[in-house]
């Protein structure tokens, strides 16, 4: 396992998971949809971080992550929901 | 309008220091928030009325205490007025009542739209109460009194000062 790999993989989900929290959180105070979709986004992130990390250490899982269709598709659904938010009136 | 700004002011760094340091003499007190006895003796026999502190007198010196089961507020009210925006909207309220909306906006850097989202929070909380004259609404504080009380006993955690950069940051909140 690339050290390099873990160190940056670590530090995706901590930062998504502190982003996450303050978005969702603003959401619940605010309530404005357009917090939602960006509390979406920080969500994906998560998911992406979560899969990363399981991906180090199973061998399994980070084959399927590894396949670039479903790298896409997270990443994807990242710029979507952010950019929902941005076009949302 | 800035006297009265200033005095709750002083009256929230009050209530934090006896949070912090219950029974404190005045004459520490003054040392400590840098306050004249006047201001902390007129600001201190306010809120000994309003009931929110409590004197305990130790011959002729007075200590002071925050008063026990003193509630700050309903949680939606409390919720709300964490937030910087409808705070600041709240305590101009206060200050100048039945101001329209365009009064309100004229004194905020936000757009149309984040103010009407956070007039329709505070209307729908019944924290503000808003009356028709003409074609302007008209905007004033339901219970002052509470929502001075919420006000003078907030203070922000890290996590207050956060949640309001992020919304900042995400721009406009309308809808």
């Amino acid at each position: 396992m690339d050290n390099l790999e873990l160190f940056f993989s670590v530090a995706l989900l901590g930062f998504s998971l502190i982003l996450f929290v303050i978005s969702a959180v603003t959401y619940k105070r605010i309530g404005s949809r357009r917090l939602l979709l960006v509390s979406a986004a920080f969500g994906m992130f998560l998911v992406k971080g979560l899969l990363l990390i399981l991906g180090l250490f199973i061998a399994s899982i980070g084959k399927i992550f590894n396949a670039s269709v479903l790298m896409i598709m997270v990443d994807f659904a990242i710029l979507a929901f952010l950019y929902l938010s941005v076009v949302k009136k | 309008m800035e006297e009265d700004v200033l005095e709750l002011e002083n009256r929230r760094r009050i209530y934090q220091l006896l949070l912090k340091y219950p029974g404190m003499y005045l004459r520490e007190m003054e040392k400590e928030l840098g306050l004249a006895v006047g201001v902390l003796e007129y600001n201190l026999s306010y809120l000994e009325k309003k009931e929110i502190l409590m004197v305990e007198r130790e011959g002729n010196r007075k200590r002071y205490f925050i008063r026990e089961g003193f509630s700050w507020g309903d949680k939606i009210t409390v919720g709300l007025l964490r937030q910087e925006i409808p705070r600041r909207i709240v305590i101009f309220l206060m200050l100048n009542e039945n101001a329209s909306f365009q009064d309100v906006l004229a004194q905020f850097k936000i757009s149309k739209s984040t103010l009407s989202f956070h007039m329709k929070k505070l209307t729908e909380a019944n924290i503000v109460g808003s009356e028709k004259d003409g074609r302007t609404t008209n905007y004033r504080v339901l219970d002052p009194d509470n929502t001075a009380r919420v006000i003078l006993t907030y203070k922000a955690s890290f996590l207050d000062v956060v949640v309001d950069r992020f919304a900042e940051v995400w721009g406009d909140m309308g809808k």
